[in-house]
């Protein structure tokens, strides 16, 4: 068949086509991430199903169950821990944090460069901050709920005593109406359903409501079950005295039982002196209310009688919210402003300051509560007034995410603001004064060496807070940026000596270091900083305990980064280094060039894995000082150094990095 | 520079022995080579060819003899190492750009470092170098983006930026697909031509005839035979027996 000497020529030419649709854009993505083969459709949909049920499941606990208000109350404490309550400090930081934000935005024209999406998102983000509130902020709050009267409450084995005084704050201007809650006293049925804050009188009644129609409920099922003619007698018996049980608990309604119904109350509205009538009215029907516009901020009294004797009444409050108490120190003030000194120690004058903020948005005020008789008034606390029921959509949005969204705006638009501005300032600078080819950007430059410049001027923006007061985002921040930036030369210095096979004396001091630090935990480290050292020379315990816990951790991560640097060193193909040693680089400059460039490269992942988990290790600063850690730590030092041990057999069998090379 | 004769020899190796542990990879090398000469060393694998020639630039330490190049002596003294180093340029089998830097950096790199140069004219010579191997428009591309005969034709601009008196290329087409073979030789073919000492370990006997002037042979760490490209490829005349196996295979 075929010919001694063959050939075809093809001449016919085919034309380029586009591909198939179905491999390209989004359908193409979706056939190849998720619907490749029948096994990946059917895990797509497993991972589908899953994941709409968590969601739909975390969106209900969020809106109406989570509990928002200690991540809302205490943004500033996570944020900055107890410098919150030096105003001063405060400043400093919103400072230190916006040259950063400035700073940000030049480097990302300098290095980088954000297109249209880029700005589109934070336009949307920007957006969103303040529509959110603006949306949020009109929609109805709900009712505060309290029990006035004289009839103690049982639910189950609590007793809960109705409240007749109460004092309250509110700003000047603030509206505060009272009324009855006629809605919840329609009856049992709506009084198991609150949505709303409640005292703890109001709470019992909602308990009580709901077992009542727990029971109802289960005596028609029991009923049913009665009729069925083939019931053994031994379980009818069962049944039947399960029925009479239930049936004699359950001979009144709640609503009748504490004669919710039977009358109304007068209310009035006192000054914080708790004697000087403000505002009085009675309320008898649903309709009526007390409307009283408070003249001044500060503290009120409420106070309630029930009209009818042996009665209690449910009242709605619109206008009143629980308040959450705080104390902390500060600074004590000159009225200048300046901080009273101690004449002895020459330190500010600390003095202890109690302030209510209201849990519904940020009024908070710290004049002291009301005295009634000599004594506190009752204060209309959140401990005792927490949101009862769960909470509908409107609520969720009034409550939580509104005042959330405004904080966190509060804080982020300024920051993205400052971002822009560096930006667009460089972009400004490159266009003015384009570079001539070969050099860099002249925004480049600036970056530099504002980077460069930045921890000299962080160091002057917060040299003068106590850092005994350092605390929450901030510290873990300041720890993890020291610690990277003061550990990665040092790490590198350890890597490179540890490799340094011609200088013994080095390589063997390296590794000591590296193996003792990586053999003992943090918390090991840091107690040592903390505790240990002082003991062996007092003058250290005049540094900083934060300041000392920089050291420990910059030290203990210094070790680690030596360790993924080396990896990185090995991975490099000695060719790297041959070549540069014949073109008669030196030492110093194959590393500085050539494996040091590589190496870092390589090992990004790792390194940057080493600054999360640096960023996370910071938390155990708050830890320090559970002694018996340094007995755990031997135990520790010797599983590790175990680790370390066969980590370094399985290098030096071959299996990690053919040959080393010797510089 | 201390031989400014051009009638001395500007490689002098006598009698130079290395161990890699115990094994004797080379035995008494003893060899001159002229200056504007090209040298091609040929052999079996694990003939000690390559390992001679890092020799030269002290990629390998030899343990006996006297390595002597351009009247500088080859030790343990590193400003005679880093005196011999900027003198030879060297080629190699894998390439070994530095892959995080562009064409141009790789070739200005050396210059700038060690020659102090400014980087306008270490980039002025790099152009010119590139021209000279052909691929201008590839200087600001990074190597992983070169085909492999770019690669190595960068290579040799890079080892050329350094001004070298001597040029020793290890293996440099091994790794080279057949049609970039060619494109690498052209460029060799031209160093030369140019009056380049080089010495050259290579399988292209093809490119030996034509341009060298000598061929070394290695055999198990020793030079069995050495000539002219003519007679040496010359079944007719009487070779060693091991030249005349090797021949054989290739011819």
């Amino acid at each position: 068949m075929t010919p001694d000497s063959y050939k075809r020529i093809y001449t016919q030419d085919t034309p380029r086509r586009h591909a198939p649709v179905a491999s390209t854009g989004l359908l193409g993505w979706l056939r190849h991430n998720l619907f490749r083969s029948w096994f990946d459709t059917i895990l797509t949909l497993i991972a589908g199903v899953l994941v709409v049920n968590v969601l739909i499941g975390f969106l209900q606990w969020s809106i109406a169950d989570a509990n928002w208000y200690s991540v809302l109350r205490n943004l500033s404490n996570l944020m900055i821990g107890s410098m919150q309550a030096d105003p001063a400090a405060i400043d400093r930081v919103n400072l230190m944090t916006l040259v950063l934000a400035f700073g940000i935005g030049v480097s990302l024209r300098a290095w980088s460069r954000v297109g249209l999406r880029g700005w589109g998102i934070v336009a949307l983000l920007a957006a969103v901050i303040v529509a959110v509130p603006a949306l949020t902020n009109p929609l109805p709050k709900p009712d505060s709920v309290i029990v006035t009267g004289s009839l103690p409450v049982v639910s189950g084995s609590v007793t809960e005593t109705p409240i007749n005084t109460l004092a309250f704050i509110g700003g000047q201007g603030e509206t505060v109406s009272v009324r009855l809650a006629s809605t919840l006293t329609a009856s049992d049925e709506a009084l198991s359903r609150p949505a709303n804050f409640g005292d703890r009188a109001s709470d019992a009644l909602f308990s009580a409501a709901r077992a009542r129609l727990a029971s109802q409920a289960r005596l028609a099922t029991i009923e049913a079950s009665l009729q069925d003619t083939a019931l053994p007698d031994n379980e009818r018996a069962v049944l039947t005295s399960e029925r009479d049980t239930l049936s004699a608990a359950l001979e009144a309604t709640v609503i009748g039982t504490y004669r919710l119904d039977a009358g109304g109350a007068s209310v009035r509205i006192l000054a914080n002196d708790g004697i000087t009538l403000l505002a009085e009215a009675t309320l008898t029907t649903p309709d009526d209310q007390l409307t009283f516009t408070l003249p001044s901020s500060g503290w009120y009294v409420l106070q309630n009688t029930a009209t009818v004797e042996g009665t209690n009444v449910l009242l709605a409050m619109n206008g009143i919210y629980p308040a959450l108490e705080r104390s902390f120190t500060r600074p004590s003030l000159n009225p200048d402003g300046s901080p009273v000194l101690d004449p002895r120690t020459n330190q500010p004058r600390l003095v202890s300051i109690t302030q209510h903020a209201r849990v519904t948005d940020d009024f908070a005020i710290a004049e002291p509560v009301p005295k009634l008789d000599g004594a506190d008034a009752t204060r209309y606390l959140f401990v005792n007034n927490a949101y009862r029921g769960s909470r509908p959509l409107n609520d969720y949005l009034v409550l939580h995410l509104g005042p959330f969204v405004e904080r966190t705006g509060r804080v982020l638009l300024p920051i993205l603001g400052l971002v822009a501005l560096g930006y667009a300032l460089m972009q400004a600078l490159d266009r003015v004064l384009p570079p001539t080819p070969p050099a860099p950007k002249l925004s480049r430059r600036v970056a530099f060496w504002m980077w460069a410049l930045m921890p000299i001027v962080i160091y002057i923006i917060i040299a003068s807070t106590n850092p005994q007061a350092w605390g929450g985002l901030f510290l873990t921040f300041l720890l993890t940026a020291v610690g990277i930036v003061v550990s990665f030369p040092i790490g590198v210095l350890l890597a490179l000596g540890r490799r340094a096979d011609d200088l013994p004396v080095v390589k063997y001091f390296c590794i000591l270091v590296i193996e003792f630090v990586r053999g003992v935990p943090l918390i090991t480290v840091l107690f040592l900083a903390s505790l240990a050292l002082p003991l062996v020379n007092p003058a250290l315990s005049e540094v900083p305990g934060a300041v000392r816990a920089m050291v420990a951790i910059t030290i203990f991560s210094a070790a680690y980064l030596a360790e993924n640097v080396r990896g990185g060193l090995q991975s490099i193909p000695p060719g790297q280094v041959e070549a540069a040693k014949a073109l008669g680089m030196n030492p110093v400059q194959v590393t500085l060039r050539i494996t040091l460039p590589q190496a870092l490269r390589a090992v990004i992942p790792a390194l940057v894995g080493q600054c999360i988990s640096l960023f996370k290790d910071t938390s155990l600063v708050a830890i320090v000082g559970l002694a018996t850690y340094l007995f755990i730590s031997i135990v520790y030092f010797i599983f590790s150094f175990v680790m370390a041990y066969v980590s370094r057999k399985i290098e030096d069998s071959g299996s990690g990095v053919a040959r080393q090379v010797k510089l | 520079m201390k031989s400014n004769n051009p009638q001395d020899p500007i490689i002098v190796c006598n009698k130079i022995n290395k161990w890699y542990g115990d094994f004797h990879v080379l035995r008494d090398v003893s060899v001159e080579i002229q200056q504007r000469e090209v040298v091609v060393v040929i052999g079996p694998s694990g003939s000690g060819k390559s390992t001679f020639i890092r020799c030269i630039n002290r990629l390998e330490e030899h343990q006996e003899g006297d390595i002597i190049v351009d009247g500088i002596p080859l030790g343990n003294d590193i400003r005679n190492i880093a005196a011999i180093r900027s003198e030879i340029g060297m080629v190699f089998q894998q390439f070994n750009l530095f892959p995080h830097l562009t064409v141009l950096q790789n070739i200005t790199l050396a210059p700038m470092q060690v020659r102090r140069q400014s980087r306008a004219e270490a980039e002025r010579k790099a152009m010119e170098l590139l021209e000279r191997v052909r691929i201008p428009e590839q200087a600001n591309k990074y190597p992983g983006q070169l085909s492999g005969g770019q690669q190595q034709r960068v290579a040799i601009a890079r080892a050329l930026a350094m001004e070298p008196k001597i040029m020793l290329f290890d293996e440099p087409t091994s790794a080279l697909d057949p049609e970039m073979i060619k494109e690498v030789l052209e460029v060799m073919k031209d160093l030369a031509r140019s009056g380049m000492t080089m010495i050259c370990v290579t399988h292209e006997m093809g490119f030996a005839q034509e341009v060298a002037d000598r061929i070394l042979f290695f055999d198990q760490g020793r030079i069995v035979e050495e000539g002219d490209p003519h007679t040496f490829f010359n079944l007719e005349v009487e070779h060693h027996e091991r030249t005349r196996a090797f021949l054989d295979q290739i011819l």
